[in-house]
């Protein structure tokens, strides 16, 4: 297994290798100046010209993506053209937050949400199923800002029960929290049920129930486990969207993540700072994506099984035809 | 109706079971007025095609009918002289695995991919004879061995065994807290005719061991020849013809069972073409009011058509669906 | 979460919106200029309430900010913070927008004597220390102007300051370039100027420049999260005892200032009314209109309208290819079909947020003349555009002009005003629609554009600054204009305004460029600042940001309530 685990942090260099030369060029080639934003209006021509220089913005494409690549196996992303702050600290510092958040949202989602679509997959069709995934159809379809802006107005505003902005203490990130993890937590809910009906309706459900074990047990041993892989590849999914930066929730509730960061990065042309995001996106997601194929060899040891098949001994190796008998 | 060809203690008595599923809108009668039998000891064949009704009259026993899609239940099923139609679940779930057991037809599907075949076995167990994990595991692994599988293949997913040692550890989780009834779906369908014979044989083994009653649904009369006390013909969700092994196979009296009979290829006879039964069974949603059998018997008449019949008597155990009989008898 | 809330919620939304549409009574009246041509501050909300001031420091104020990421280390390219201000004193402060010398208050120079009109004697107080203990003497002053310019991108130090040299320790010579009005003032009191001590600065690491750097302000930065808040306090024993000779961002009248970064205006609006924060400062009317209804300032709060310092002009194309360089009465003709008060309400603004202006500048500049107000400067008259059209021998529909605007500078209500307003007189339109990055380019390429609207203002505070940015042919790089082309008449008339700005230089650069017809300038907006009304004066620079440690607090303010 750890021999899997190495593999795939190997393979993941060279993808983070050709996201770099591509977003590098993807910038390259954007037209947009962002030395005028980074002046000001009233910049003269010359002016510009000279930071041009400066910045080595006007060296060839070649030049530019060695002088960055080379930066690069560094570990030095370069330091935002606005700010002047370097990127890489820049990164480091906003990561935490967008992280707690995420995480909080995902744990969230998942701790309502599959509950939610266990209870409909049981009722499937009845009044109470409708009724659920009526609602979750509702929270999936909310716009986040007008979400996020309605529950300010009510827990902040109204009742002042909980503020409105910033970061501190865990009563920050409720508001924030919960604008964001309802739509993902229709999403999970309504894949739980769906893989959940179908497991139910399979053989092995009718031999555990047969063997006389209480209801509860037959859906959260024998179901549950076996309905969890399309669930674990949304969450993983959603999991890894997030982390991009909850651009909206961040913005709306000034929570210094990385969502703003990148977002005002990519309007002000500011390349360092939109080459570290996207490579930093493209980081997290191959973790969560490796985390998640991790998550189903523990869930599924027939998965588990085509990972570590290189190191399975021949006498165990699975008989194919039955005419091996014992 | 009661039968006296044993000695041995009624088990179980299946009185008027009727069974309807709600499907697409519309209603399935699946089984429609099913009674019989069962004693100590005994082994019953229920022999029918595909969607006669034969799986529904094994989960109506087990009270593991799918919530959704049963519309109606109506009927008696008496275990040890306790109607389980009345039963709470929690009464239901004592008896399920210890007392009452069942062997699905698919062994490829039986059995659940994410769990090691050792803790499926030992599941059950546990439960109901409440040892602790060792010990649990213990039996388990001994239950392995007597189905014919090492005891080192106890931490093994499903997944490393084929077919024929699935369907094993099948039996092995039906049989482990020693049940009184064993109910085999079709146990041998999907399986090689050599692994047919050994997992019938590790069957009847293990019934000649612990004296388990076995219900044994299947199409294969071949089966049912070798394995069964009594048999049971069912067609579109009722019993046709019912009686002891000998009875039936050597005096088959309902035109459906000779069908059955006919369409089986007889080895020392060269015939040009085989005789299956012509047409197919009726549609479950729409059944005549009359024979349900009518449309294909080569002996119907209008009257067959008209009117529905019970089950007459021919001869000791033996009973018969048809007109015929009952005008002759 | 009940079902209810919702409902309570989207009640509430829209109760707020519904006050968007009260009407609001009376003209904001525009201001009127003194003789010296510029404006008293806080027109007719004036930021002054009465009450009893506290004495001595209170404790702590909390403001709004908008600038998600500042780096509070000398000679960081400035975003646009407040931080640098409460850290790193000037030379010298305005008192006003556009003030000139004499209308100035000495910071850390004792004195600023004329020499010639180039020339300039600058003193220091010989006793000031920074929040280290450092001394400040014209070396370090002569090596902040060296780093603010090459680091921080200070650039009118290049293009308009010839040399600083140093006379004596605590004396220095600033030679300029140029005459332009406004250009020293500027260059001795610009945000962007930050005055540190050279040895702190250079033995200090980037670590300890960004997390406590030696600061010449009365302020020191105690902690950072960055992107969400910054907290400064004031220096104890700060170098100036005698406050009379302190301007206003030298005060120390509440000891702890922390920012909170709040970048959706409609968040602000909300912290204020939580108290989360005391103050805060807005760009658009909907949000003044929390605080603001018919002419009164709501229960509770105090408010001040900025003046307006920027204009958004409508600029055409005069290259030798433009069909615009080709006819006078066309280009009459597309002015006055402009009306510049919808466009002005159709991007968010309303009578007290926004006036519409009478020349390229507003009437805070420096230099602006009284009388052009009550002039026709192309004042929407679409009959006047029509017959413009057909004196230069056009029918309605047959030319196409090609309308670039930016998106985060303007919004689509805007777009389509200027459309209608045009298709009215008779011309087609084509939008090219552009991000902020790719305007900037754009803006400088005329093949892209026939009409252009942007907004310009006025470095130096005076109008002649505005009009330099604009038709300075050494400050584009084929020696033309923003325009494109190059009019001698017009750039002698500017050079004349610059070194002379007489009324009589002023009027005749105003117009010839009214005549010519080459821009029009729309309309100016000010920016609002609201506070709880336990801050009794509400204090902002000569760049109308606010000064939280120059507010004239009431006795019984207290932060967050």
């Amino acid at each position: 297994m750890l021999r899997y685990i190495g593999k795939r942090l190997i393979q993941m260099i060279p993808i983070l290798m050709v996201v770099a030369i591509l977003i590098f060029t993807l910038m390259y080639f954007v037209p947009g100046d962002p030395v005028k934003i980074i002046l000001g209006n009233d910049a003269t021509p010359v002016e510009v010209e000279k930071v041009r220089d400066e910045l080595g913005l006007n060296d060839s494409y070649l030049v530019q993506l060695t002088d960055y690549l080379k930066n690069l196996v560094q570990l030095n992303f370069g330091d935002s053209f606005f700010s002047g702050l370097p990127v890489r600290d820049e990164l480091m510092n906003r990561f935490p937050y967008t992280l707690m958040l995420t995480f909080c949202c995902i744990t969230c989602s998942v701790i309502f949400g599959v509950p939610i679509g266990i209870s409909c997959a049981l009722r499937a069709d009845k009044l109470a199923d409708r009724i659920w995934m009526f609602i979750t159809l509702l929270w999936s379809s909310m716009p986040g800002f007008w979400l996020a802006l309605l529950l300010v107005l009510l827990f902040s505003r109204q009742l002042g029960w909980l503020p409105s902005i910033g970061i501190g203490g865990p009563e920050y990130f409720i508001l924030p929290v919960l604008s964001n993890s309802l739509g993902s937590l229709a999403g999970i809910a309504r894949q739980t049920r769906a893989s959940m009906l179908e497991v139910i309706r399979a053989d092995f459900i009718s031999t555990a129930k047969s063997k006389g074990i209480s209801r509860r047990e037959v859906i959260w041993k024998h179901a549950l486990p076996n309905a969890l892989i399309p669930i674990i590849t949304i969450i993983g999914g959603g999991f890894g969207m997030m982390l991009g930066g909850a651009t909206i929730t961040e913005s709306i509730f000034s929570i210094p993540g990385i969502g703003l960061y990148m977002m005002n990065g990519i309007n002000n042309r500011d390349y360092p700072v939109v080459r570290g995001c996207i490579l930093y996106i493209a980081f997290m997601f191959a973790i969560i994506m490796l985390i998640t194929d991790l998550v189903y060899a523990f869930v599924d040891p027939r998965i588990k099984a085509k990972y570590v098949r290189a190191k399975k001994k021949p006498a165990k190796a699975e008989p194919e035809r039955s005419e091996v008998t014992c | 109706m009661k039968n006296e060809t044993t000695n041995n203690e009624l088990l179980l008595s299946v009185q008027d079971l009727e069974v309807d599923y709600s499907s697409g809108g519309s209603t399935v009668c699946a089984v429609n007025g099913v009674s019989f039998d069962l004693h100590q000891g005994e082994s019953l064949g229920l022999v029918g095609e595909t969607g006669a009704g034969k799986t529904t009259i094994a989960k109506s026993i087990m009270q593991i009918l799918p919530d959704h899609a049963t519309k109606r239940v109506a009927g008696e099923i008496f275990f040890k002289n306790q109607d389980l139609m009345q039963m709470k679940e929690k009464e239901l779930q004592n008896i399920r695995g210890s007392q009452i057991s069942m062997v699905f037809q698919d062994p490829m599907t039986a059995l659940n991919p994410v769990m090691t075949v050792g803790e499926q076995i030992a599941e059950g167990i546990r439960h109901h004879q409440h040892l602790d994990k060792a010990h649990a595991k213990q039996a388990a692994i001994k239950m392995l061995e007597t189905v014919g599988i090492s005891r080192d293949r106890i931490d093994e997913y499903p997944h490393q065994f084929s077919g024929g040692m699935k369907q094993r550890v099948v039996i092995a989780i039906a049989l482990a807290c020693n049940p009184e009834l064993l109910i085999a779906d079709e146990p041998t369908t999907a399986l090689d005719v050599t692994i047919q014979a050994q997992v019938l044989d590790l069957i009847k083994e293990l019934r000649r061991q612990k004296g388990t009653s076995l219900i044994l649904i299947t199409h294969d009369l071949g089966v049912v020849a070798d394995t069964c006390d009594k048999v049971a013909v069912v067609y579109a969700g009722e019993i046709v013809e019912i009686g002891s092994l000998e009875e039936v196979f050597d005096h088959p009296s309902h035109p459906y069972t000779k069908g059955l009979f006919g369409a089986i290829p007889d080895m020392y006879k060269d015939v040009a073409r085989l005789s299956p039964i012509d047409g197919l069974p009726p549609n479950p949603t729409e059944l005549p009011e009359g024979c349900y059998f009518a449309d294909r018997c080569p002996h119907a008449t209008e009257e067959c058509r008209a009117r529905h019949c019970q089950l007459e008597h021919i001869t000791g155990t033996h009973y018969v669906r048809c007109l015929k009989t009952e005008q002759e008898g | 979460m009940k079902k209810r809330s919702p409902f309570l919620a989207l009640t509430l939304a829209a109760a707020l919106s519904l006050s968007l549409f009260t009407g609001c009574g009376g003209n904001g009246s525009s201001s009127t200029a003194d003789s010296q041509g510029s404006v008293s501050q806080h027109e007719t909300i004036t930021g002054k309430i009465d009450g009893v001031a506290a004495t001595g420091m209170v404790d702590k104020i909390v403001i709004q900010s908008g600038a998600s990421s500042e780096d509070p280390s000398p000679f960081a390219p400035s975003v646009g913070g407040m931080a640098k201000g409460l850290l790193y004193a000037k030379l010298i402060s305005r008192n006003s927008y556009g003030a000139l010398l004499d209308d100035c208050t000495m910071w850390l120079a004792k004195s600023v004597t004329k020499v010639d009109d180039k020339t300039y004697d600058i003193e220091l107080y010989d006793y000031i220390t920074d929040s280290k203990g450092n001394k400040i003497d014209a070396d370090d002053i002569i090596f902040s102007y060296d780093m603010s310019y090459k680091e921080g991108k200070f650039q009118r130090i290049g293009s308009s300051m010839e040399s600083l040299e140093k006379t004596g320790d605590y004396t220095l010579r600033m030679t300029l370039k140029n005459t332009s009005p406004g250009t020293l003032e500027d260059l001795l009191s610009n945000p962007q100027l930050d005055i540190v001590d050279q040895g702190w600065y250079e033995s200090a690491t980037d670590e300890e420049r960004r997390k406590d750097p030696a600061t010449t302000g009365p302020y020191r930065l105690v902690s950072e999260v960055t992107g969400s808040s910054m907290v400064f306090e004031a220096v104890e024993d700060y170098w100036q005892k005698d406050t009379s000779l302190l301007p206003p961002s030298g005060r120390q009248n509440v000891k702890t200032i922390e920012f909170k970064v709040i970048t959706e205006p409609a968040m602000g609006v909300i912290a204020l009314e939580n108290h989360e924060v005391d103050f805060a400062r807005f760009n658009d009317s909907t949000s003044l209109n929390s605080f603001f209804t018919d002419g009164k300032v709501a229960d509770g709060y105090n408010l001040d309208l900025s003046d307006g310092i920027f204009t958004m002009d409508m600029f055409l194309n005069m290259s030798d290819e433009s069909i615009l360089s080709q006819s006078l009465d066309l280009r009459k003709a597309v002015l006055y079909a402009l009306n510049s008060e919808d466009i002005m309400y159709a991007a968010g603004n309303d009578e007290y947020t926004s006036f519409e202006l009478s020349t390229l500048g507003t009437p805070a500049m420096n230099g602006a003349q009284p009388e052009w107000e009550n002039e026709d400067y192309y004042d929407y008259n679409p009959e006047k555009a029509a017959e413009y059209l057909e004196a230069a021998g056009y029918e309605p529909g047959e030319i196409t002009l090609t309308f670039m605007s930016g998106t985060t500078m303007s919004n689509d209500s805007v777009r389509s005003v200027v459309v209608s307003n045009l298709e009215e007189a008779g011309f087609n339109v084509e939008l090219l629609t552009v991000d902020g990055a790719l305007f900037n380019v754009y803006r400088d390429d005329p093949t892209q554009w026939d009409l252009m609207i942007d907004f310009k203002g006025a470095g130096t505070g005076h109008i002649t600054g505005c009009w330099d940015i604009c038709f300075n042919p050494g400050s584009f790089t084929n020696g033309t204009s923003i325009c494109f082309n190059r009019d001698e008449k017009l750039v002698e008339l500017l050079m004349a305004a610059e070194q002379d700005p007489t009324p009589e230089n002023l009027n005749a650069f105003h117009y010839y460029l009214k005549d010519q017809a080459y821009c029009k300038g729309l309309y100016s907006t000010r920016s609002v600042s609201v506070c709880t009304d336990k801050i009794l004066e509400i204090a902002t620079d000569s760049l109308t940001n606010p000064i939280p440690n120059a507010m004239v607090f009431a006795e019984d303010y207290e932060s967050g309530k």
